[in-house]
C-alpha cells in the first residue's frame, strides 16, 4: 500500500487529537513565507533592476503567487479530499519547495521569467494545496471546536511571515556582505527548511477513523439554526446562494485588511510625520503581524461560542465603524490609530481563519477542504482589488497636492462602505436548502465511506 | 514497521482522545503508535519553538513603536 495512501493516515483508535495540529502548523509556517515576500523584494529588485530600481515587475511575483493560491486550492480542493492530507501536504512541499529552487536558478542567471514561474506559478501551486490541506482534517478532528480547529492551522500562516522575516534577514545578512549577493543561497537554504518541516508534517499527519468522534462528544440534537447535520458535495455548494454570499464576505474583510496592511509603514508616517519615526513605524508593522496571527486564533475560537454568522456580523459591523473612526479621527492620536488599525487586522486574520468553520456549518465536513478551496477565489481576487483600490487613491491624491492623513481618507472611507456591503451579505446567509444535501444511508460502515470515496476518485 | 495493537479503551481523556470508531485501525499506518506520538510531540516542540522566536523577534520590533 502507498505510503501516502488516504488509508495510511487513519489514526489509530486512541489516538491523541492534540497531536494533530503540530502537522497543520509545520506546513502552514512554511507556506506564511509568502508574507515575508518584501523582506526579498529589495534584493531581487537590485539583481534584476539595479539601474531603475523599478519595483513593479517584482511586486508581480508576490501577486503571481497569490493568485496560484486561489486558483490551485479552488480546482485542487477536491483531489485533496479524495486523496488525503498526506499526499497533498507531500505535494505542496514538492511544489513549494521547487519554486524556491527554480527561484533561485532564476536568481542566479539573472532571467526573471524563472523566478515568475519558480516562486509565482509553481511556488503558488503549493501555497494553494497546503492551505487547506490540514484545515479540512483539522475540521474533522474537532468537530465539537471547529473554529478553534482552523484557528490553530491557519494561525500558522499568519505565523509564517514573523518566523520567517527575521530568518531570511539573517541569512541575507550572513551569507554575503550585500543582501543581493545572499540571494540565490538564501533560497537555498529556505527551501531545505521547508522541505524537512513540511514533509515532518506530513509524516505524522492522521485523519480520525470515519464515524469517530471526540470522547464524550455527541452533536447536540438542538444545533444553531446555521449548522447543518448534513453533507453537502462541492458540486452542489457551489450551486447555492451562500457560496456566493460568503464569497463576497471574504472578498470584503480581505480587501479591507489589505487596506491597513499593505500601506502600513507609509500611512503612520504619514499620519504622524512629527512623532512616529523610521523605527518605529517598522514596530507598527510588526505590531500588525502579531494582530493578524492573534485575530486567526483568538476570534476564530470565540465564534465556537457566539456562532460563526454573528462572529462575521463582529468583524464587518465592527471593522466598517472602526474605518469610520480611523478616517474621521485616526490623525488625532497615535495611540488610537494604532489601537484601532490593530483591531481591524485582527479582523482581517479572524475573518480567514473563521470561514472554513462557517463553510463546515452551512455544507458539513465531507467536503469541506474543496468547498473552501472555491471560495479562496475569493482571496485572490481581493489580493489583487485591495491594492489597486488603496494605490490608485493615494497616487490620485498625491498628485492633486494632498500629504498626510488627507492622502488616505477616501480609501479608509471607501473601506468602510465595503465592510458595510459584506455585513449585508452575511445577515442574507441563510442554512443551506435540503435539497443540496447528501443522502443519509441508513448504515454508514467506515468501508462504505472509504470505498465511496475511492470510487468518487 | 511495527504493528502494535492500541487498544480502544486507552484514552485517557475523554475531550483529547479518539473514541474507538468501527473504521478504526487496530494497526498504526507509518511505524508504531509510540513512534507516532514521539514525532508529533517533536513537532510540537519544533513548531512551538519557531513560532516562539517569530513572536519574540517581531515583539523586539514593535517595541520600537513604544520607545
Amino acid at each position: 500500500m502507498n505510503l501516502l495512501d488516504r488509508r495510511r493516515t487513519v489514526a489509530p483508535s486512541g489516538y491523541n487529537r492534540w497531536l494533530v495540529p503540530p502537522a497543520a502548523l509545520a506546513v502552514h509556517l512554511s507556506i506564511g513565507q509568502v508574507y515575508a515576500f518584501s523582506v526579498i523584494k529589495e534584493p531581487l529588485i537590485e539583481r534584476f533592476f539595479p539601474e531603475t530600481g523599478v519595483g513593479t515587475p517584482i511586486a508581480v511575483i508576490f501577486s503571481i503567487a497569490i493568485v496560484m493560491l486561489g486558483l490551485s486550492a479552488a480546482f485542487g480542493g477536491v483531489w485533496m479530499e479524495r486523496n488525503g492530507p498526506r499526499k497533498a501536504m507531500v505535494l505542496s512541499a514538492t511544489f513549494w519547495v521547487t519554486g524556491f529552487l527554480v527561484a533561485a536558478l532564476g536568481v542566479h542567471l539573472g532571467h526573471l521569467w524563472l523566478v515568475y514561474l519558480g516562486y509565482g506559478v509553481i511556488g503558488g501551486m503549493g501555497l494553494g494545496i497546503g492551505y487547506i490541506s490540514p484545515v479540512s482534517t483539522l475540521i474533522k478532528w474537532f468537530p465539537d471546536r471547529p473554529g478553534l480547529a482552523t484557528g490553530l492551522a491557519i494561525m500558522g500562516f499568519g505565523g509564517g511571515a514573523l518566523v520567517a522575516a527575521p530568518l531570511t534577514q539573517w541569512l541575507l545578512g550572513r551569507y554575503a556582505a550585500e543582501p543581493v549577493d545572499a540571494l540565490v543561497p538564501t533560497l537555498l537554504t529556505l527551501a531545505a527548511i521547508y522541505a524537512v518541516l513540511m514533509v515532518a508534517g506530513a509524516a505524522v499527519i492522521r485523519l480520525p477513523a470515519p464515524g469517530w468522534a471526540p470522547g464524550g462528544w455527541t452533536p447536540s440534537v438542538k444545533k444553531s439554526a446555521m449548522q447543518t447535520h448534513a453533507d453537502v458535495r462541492v458540486r452542489n455548494a457551489v450551486r447555492t446562494p451562500q457560496f456566493y454570499l460568503l464569497w463576497i464576505v471574504l472578498f470584503v474583510n480581505v480587501t479591507a485588511g489589505i487596506g491597513i496592511l499593505e500601506d502600513a509603514k507609509p500611512m503612520i508616517l504619514d499620519f504622524f510625520p512629527d512623532t512616529v519615526t523610521e523605527a518605529s513605524a517598522t514596530g507598527f508593522v510588526g505590531l500588525l503581524a502579531l494582530a493578524n496571527m492573534s485575530g486567526r486564533l483568538g476570534w476564530s475560537s470565540l465564534s465556537d461560542k457566539i456562532g460563526r454568522k454573528n462572529t462575521y456580523v463582529m468583524y464587518l459591523g465592527v471593522g466598517a465603524a472602526l474605518y469610520t473612526v480611523l478616517a474621521l479621527a485616526g490623525s488625532t492620536a497615535t495611540a488610537l490609530f494604532v489601537t484601532v488599525a490593530f483591531f481591524i487586522v485582527t479582523f482581517y486574520g479572524g475573518g480567514f481563519a473563521t470561514v472554513p468553520a462557517y463553510l463546515k456549518d452551512l455544507f458539513g465536513k465531507l467536503e469541506v477542504g474543496a468547498i473552501h478551496g472555491r471560495l479562496l477565489t475569493a482571496w485572490s481576487a481581493a489580493g489583487v482589488a485591495g491594492p489597486v483600490i488603496v494605490n490608485s487613491i493615494v497616487d490620485s491624491r498625491r498628485e492633486a497636492g494632498l500629504e498626510g492623513a488627507e492622502l488616505y481618507i477616501p480609501s479608509m472611507t471607501v473601506m468602510a462602505c465595503l465592510l458595510v456591503v459584506g455585513f449585508v451579505a452575511n445577515l442574507l446567509v441563510r442554512p443551506v436548502s435540503e435539497r443540496h444535501h447528501e443522502p443519509v444511508p441508513t448504515t454508514t460502515t467506515p468501508e462504505r465511506e472509504l470505498v465511496g470515496a475511492a470510487k468518487e476518485a | 514497521m511495527a504493528a502494535v495493537t492500541t487498544p480502544a479503551t486507552a484514552a485517557p481523556a475523554a475531550d483529547a482522545t479518539s473514541e474507538a470508531a468501527p473504521g478504526a485501525p487496530a494497526v498504526d499506518a507509518v511505524g508504531g503508535p509510540t513512534a507516532l506520538r514521539a514525532g508529533a510531540l517533536a513537532l510540537w516542540g519544533v513548531v512551538g519553538t519557531l513560532l516562539g522566536y517569530g513572536i519574540l523577534q517581531t515583539a523586539i520590533k514593535a517595541s520600537a513603536l513604544f520607545s
